[in-house]
């Protein structure tokens, strides 16, 4: 498949051999990209979303802070390291996106944003601005 | 036409029942699982039509009365060898159609003999894991056959890759050999490992619990750290496998392969020059940094999902494999704790078992605080790390981008830890800890007896931090070879491994280390 894909004003034309295997190639002015995107494959007959772009290939996201390990109890929030909580971003009953700011805690000499694990919906927020956390301190629990 | 003879006829018969393993039934339950076959496996992994085959006939010896199981040929593992890019590999799959791919005494000798003969060789070994354990009926006879298994995946360690593709389950000791091997890539939802399963933990404390949560691929590639990948298909592990090779040698005497680079090694990254934010404790992404060093496309994360504050991976620049090491920090601010210790600690064995240059970039606050990290011996967790560097005679290379504090910049590839070279940023700050932190303990006195100690401490950190929280204290002494802007980092990693390529050093005989696990 051919995408167009636009950077700025330029336009370039994107080559795709297959989306739905990894590496995913990509030709762009005849050179050639491996692209590892970190979405899984979609099942061929849903409508493929917007192809990666090429450039730079592979510029990962930032990422959501770690909080818990997976398979933690998934309706908890922990502090990832011992600091201050500077900033809250959300309240309870809020719904929030996976990803999303929750809370900013300075802590190791960066201000780390901490971001839902998970999307759902805020049920209690245990911390407020300029409380101290110990590592593992529960800050906010979801209500699903 | 003269007839066939019948002897050449009883071969083919028998050459097609070896091929049937366990025969049409099982093939079928093993399709029906979404599971390809072993030899679908090595077809699908492997260049096409390179695959021969050895010991195909060989069955079980066994024959106590009242406990034979039935013969199959093959012994429940395919083995041999075969090409992956040109390059010549030795492979072991396990056949889960003949008694679930149980390890008996004869599918061990099978496993051991093409373990042998890659060493002999120099090339890499393969393990396509699918086997329910030890064979029960053989009683101790299996449990010896992992016993030459596992010694030979001891001994061969860092003499060629290994490398296990999870792709059924591994349970029991089972599991050793692959933690042994150099990477593991698991399926998610059809491998898992563990040492005791559900039936055995329940009975024993109580706990309930499934396969996929205990052992499963998502467990093992976040939790335990015993994964290096985990993906969606066995398709994707095999493929995974063919990358992974991509980068690395084919045994310890051999560089990695050259692929010409797509991607200028002259270029000057712009966008580099801005990333690191003004405010230092404002945190930016470390993956970003690496991405657009490298040569494009080429940086293949390992463990991912597991102990994210730091950063390992095989990438390309101008051409030839290197390790990249780093510090995340936009994850826990950077810090280095006991899974970050233990992920760099073997990853930087690795590349150097198998001459992979190390490139690392370093932004670490420090070590995790904590009673719990103190307890669980962060002490030996970190000693290992610094262990890894110093005992690396690959050529090094570090890149201090910005914080670089106390023990973690030490351990992290630090100059007098033997780096070959070593560059800093203009946003790098190197010094024993924070500001406030040391004018608390340098000045305590003066702070205390200043008119106003909250002004006094104030200004006593503002003078430390322009001390300390740039580069060229450092490079004053000799601690850094060059402060470097960000976007011409691509060109001087490249100009300084070419400068490193025929690196010698040789390290004092001994039989071997004592490094602190």
């Amino acid at each position: 498949m051919k995408v167009t894909v636009r950077i700025d004003s330029q336009l370039f034309e994107v080559e795709i051999d297959n989306l739905y295997t990894r590496p995913v190639v990509a030709v762009v002015d005849g050179q050639r990209f491996e692209v590892w995107p970190e979405v899984n494959p979609i099942p061929p007959h849903t409508e493929p979303a917007a192809a990666s772009t090429p450039q730079p290939a592979q510029a990962a996201p930032a990422r959501a802070a770690a909080s818990a390990p997976v398979g933690a109890d998934s309706s908890t929030v922990f502090a990832p390291l011992p600091g201050v909580i500077i900033s809250v971003a959300v309240k309870p009953g809020d719904t929030v996106e996976s990803g999303q700011e929750l809370c900013v805690l300075e802590a190791m000499k960066m201000k780390n944003m901490i971001r839902a694990p998970r999307a759902g919906t805020i049920d209690t927020i245990q911390i407020e601005v300029n409380q101290h956390v110990k590592h593992h301190d529960v800050l906010m629990r979801y209500s699903d | 036409m003269p007839q066939e003879d019948p002897r050449v006829l009883e071969l083919r018969a028998k050459r097609e029942q070896a091929r049937q393993g366990g025969g049409e039934k099982r093939i079928a339950a093993q399709h029906a699982k979404g599971k390809l076959t072993a030899r679908e496996r090595l077809d699908y992994l492997l260049d096409p039509g390179t695959f021969n085959e050895l010991e195909p006939f060989i069955t079980h010896q066994w024959n106590e009365v009242g406990l034979e199981t039935e013969k199959y040929m093959g012994e429940g593992v395919v083995t041999g060898y075969g090409q992956i890019d040109g390059r010549t590999v030795y492979v072991y799959a396990q056949d889960f159609t003949i008694h679930g791919g149980t390890l008996s005494e004869m599918q061990s000798h099978k496993i051991c003999r093409v373990m042998d003969l890659a060493v002999r060789n120099g090339t890499p070994i393969l393990g396509l894991i699918d086997s329910g354990g030890a064979r029960i009926q053989e009683g101790v006879r299996s449990l010896g056959g992992y016993a030459e298994i596992f010694r030979r995946n001891a001994q061969y360690s860092g003499v060629v890759p290994q490398i296990s593709l999870m792709l059924g389950p591994c349970a029991g000791g089972a599991a050793y050999s692959p933690a042994l091997t150099d990477l593991i890539v698991m399926v998610r939802e059809q491998s898992f490992m563990f040492l005791t399963g559900p039936q055995v933990i329940q009975t024993v404390t109580g706990e309930q619990v499934d396969t996929e949560y205990l052992g499963g691929a998502e467990i093992h590639a976040a939790v335990s750290g015993t994964a290096h990948l985990a993906v969606d298909t066995e398709q994707q592990a095999l493929d995974t496998c063919r990358k992974l090779l991509s980068y690395l040698p084919s045994n310890n005497v051999e560089n990695p392969p050259y692929h010409p680079p797509t991607d200028d090694p002259l270029r000057m990254d712009e966008e580099l020059n801005s990333i690191v934010p003004l405010d230092p404790s404002t945190p930016y992404s470390m993956h970003e940094v690496i991405t657009h060093v490298v040569d494009r496309g080429t940086f293949f994360e390992l463990q991912p999902d597991f102990g994210r504050n730091a950063v390992i991976g095989l990438a390309r620049i101008g051409g030839h494999s290197v390790g990249i090491v780093a510090q995340e920090p936009s994850i826990m601010a950077g810090v280095i704790d006991i899974d970050a210790a233990d992920k760099i600690t073997r990853f930087v064995r690795m590349c150097d078992c198998f001459n992979v240059p190390l490139v690392t970039f370093v932004d670490s606050p420090g070590f995790l605080p904590g009673v719990d990290q103190e307890h669980r011996g962060i002490i030996r967790h970190g000693a290992k790390v610094l262990y890894a560097y110093s005992e690396a005679t690959v050529p090094k290379i570090s890149v201090i981008t910005r914080k670089a504090y106390g023990g973690a910049y030490v351990v992290m590839s630090s100059k007098y830890l033997g780096t070959d070279v070593n560059y800093a940023w203009p946003s790098a700050e190197i010094a024993v800890m924070g500001a406030e932190g040391a004018v608390n303990i340098m000045f305590r006195k003066e702070i205390a007896d200043a008119p106003d100690p909250a002004a006094e401490r104030r200004r006593l950190a503002e003078d430390y931090r322009q001390r300390f929280n740039n580069p060229y204290h450092a490079a004053n002494a000799g601690y850094v070879d060059d402060v470097i802007e960000p976007r011409e980092t691509r060109a001087k990693i490249i100009a300084s491994l070419a400068a490193l390529r025929d690196k010698y050093s040789p390290a004092p005989p001994r039989k071997h280390g004592n490094i602190p696990v």
